[in-house]
């Protein structure tokens, strides 16, 4: 899929998504989406024949962000998205959808202490069980930077 | 799936077996918690995390030029290829051009650290079906690389190599008479290779239709590298998305027909005489000048910014978000093993446990990537 052509569909699916310059951000498609949307999305992509390259969160203030990125095996085409965690802390999980974000998302958890609903076994996967609460990579207050001033205004 | 044996003594006869950490199959410090029924194991759930450093913590606390010795030293036997994805996506961020002469180079050693892990990964699989004697081969090639390598580099296995805008040492031409001596050698070692190890009745009765990896399983767990395209996809990033020169060369993107183990093997091998193809076509076209760039000290600038390269394994991600400062703020390193490995309980459930240790050695696993 050409990634013009994602951009249209994805927008006719009731997504936010612009072309990105892959030349300077290294992905083709940006979409913002909102938490309630995430399981939608992924099921777009499998259907469309996307591959999972990765999820992971970037710690910022007012909201955590989850981050997406799929890629397609046949033509040019790295989707990145991102979605501002709730103020539960909670987003639905998409590993039933892509396996292999089951892996991903545990790790998410043990990294930002982002909770994934519905995940079939959230525990630990990297760190060890007693480590479980230590959320590593959360900013201390002071070096939490808006979403403004890391250019996602 | 009910077996023999659950017929006769019902479900309670179950029982866990641990493989790993310290096994010789699993290649590093990965822990398998197999369910077994007498010799198949019926559930199969990977414990990772025992050499867990965290990287992507080292990168917020220190200005991207410390993080350089990091890359080398997640996937050890594909170092400089990591090397490349970090400085790639600083120069992409920082729009730092990089000389050409710097991206010959890079593109030659990057080739041949590939051929070297390839090296690793075909005589250690063929280790784990329990023939030695390859291994030896393979080694001793790879031992002529690595002197390669060691001459411009300073290092023999966690490289760190390349900076922002260009490499930290030119080559010289004791390094192009030796690659191309290499060369010549390695292509000679190729029918040996096929007549030891491609050829052998006992290694193809070990590897056809074992694991097999189809198309909807692949994007479902992200599988990228040769595991993928031994499915028969040709997903190459040096192909797909063009990263430094490599759209000037002429090479092929070898697959497979079945997806399974045997052929996962076929396509690293086929990979070696392709990556022979480009570093020939380097060493020919090499032009003369500066290899690096002067640059003042960058500053990241804000927004997120994503480099994908062609690592040994598969496909590396990094993906920063910078926030004006000469720290990264975040940085996610997507690792091919990683992807590679999840699909582990859906290929083998239900495998005999010698069949588990083919499906799993196909993989080509290097476990500190994994943990990070």
């Amino acid at each position: 899929m050409k990634a013009r052509d994602a951009v249209l569909k994805l927008t006719a699916a009731g997504f936010i998504a612009e072309s990105s310059d892959p030349h300077g951000t290294g992905f083709h498609v940006r979409v913002i989406l909102e938490a309630d949307q995430v399981r939608a999305f992924a099921a777009w992509l499998l259907d469309e024949g996307f591959f999972i390259d990765f999820v992971t969160a970037v710690d910022a203030s007012p909201a955590c962000q989850v981050i997406y990125q799929f890629a397609h095996y046949d033509a040019p085409c790295r989707i990145n998205a991102r979605a501002s965690l709730p103020e539960s802390g909670t987003i639905d999980t998409i590993s039933d959808i892509y396996q292999g974000a089951d892996w991903h998302e545990r790790e998410t958890r043990d990294f930002f202490g982002v909770v994934f609903s519905g995940h079939p076994n959230l525990v630990p996967l990297i760190l060890c069980d007693e480590d479980k609460d230590l959320k590593p990579l959360l900013k201390s207050e002071a070096n939490r930077k808006t979403t403004d001033k890391l250019g996602w205004g | 799936m009910v077996t023999k044996l659950e017929k006769i003594a019902g479900p309670k006869h179950r029982f866990l077996l641990n493989m790993g950490p310290q096994h010789p199959s699993t290649h590093g410090v990965l822990r398998v918690v197999l369910e077994m029924d007498g010799e198949y194991a019926m559930a199969l759930d990977p414990v990772l995390g025992y050499g867990h450093r965290m990287h992507e913590k080292m990168a917020e606390g220190r200005p991207y030029s410390g993080f350089y010795p990091n890359t080398g030293r997640m996937d050890y036997l594909g170092a400089i290829l990591f090397n490349h994805g970090y400085v790639g996506l600083l120069e992409r961020m920082c729009g730092v051009t990089v000389p050409e002469r710097a991206e010959y180079i890079r593109v030659i050693t990057a080739e041949l650290n590939r051929i070297a892990s390839h090296l690793v990964g075909i005589g250690a699989y063929v280790l784990d079906l329990g023939a030695f004697t390859p291994i030896l081969y393979t080694f001793d090639d790879r031992e002529k690389i690595l002197d390669i390598l060691e001459e411009i580099t300073g290092s023999r296995l966690t490289y760190c190599y390349f900076r922002v805008g260009g490499v930290t040492k030119d080559i010289d031409g004791t390094f192009i008479r030796r690659t191309r001596t290499f060369i010549d050698r390695m292509r000679s070692r190729l029918p040996m290779y096929r007549k030891l190890v491609t050829d052998n009745i006992i290694f193809l009765k070990r590897t056809k239709g074992i694991g097999i990896i189809d198309r909807s399983m692949a994007l479902r767990y992200g599988v990228t590298g040769p595991v993928l395209r031994g499915s028969g996809i040709a997903y190459d990033v040096r192909k797909s998305e063009p990263y430094s020169i490599y759209d000037r060369f002429d090479f092929e993107v070898p697959t497979g027909e079945n997806g399974d183990s045997f052929d996962r093997y076929i396509v690293r091998i086929r990979e070696v005489e392709q990556s022979l193809r480009i570093i020939e076509q380097a060493l020919d076209g090499l032009p003369e000048g500066p290899v690096m760039e002067k640059t003042k000290k960058l500053k990241l600038p804000v927004g997120a910014c994503n480099f994908t390269v062609e690592a040994a394994r598969g496909s590396l991600s990094y993906y920063l978000v910078g926030d004006g400062s000469d720290t990264p703020y975040r940085l996610k390193v997507r690792v091919p093993s990683y992807s590679n490995l999840s699909p582990l309980p859906e290929l083998c459930k239900g495998m005999l446990l010698s069949d588990l240790v083919t499906a799993m050695g196909s993989l080509d696993l290097v476990i500190p990537e994994i943990d990070r």
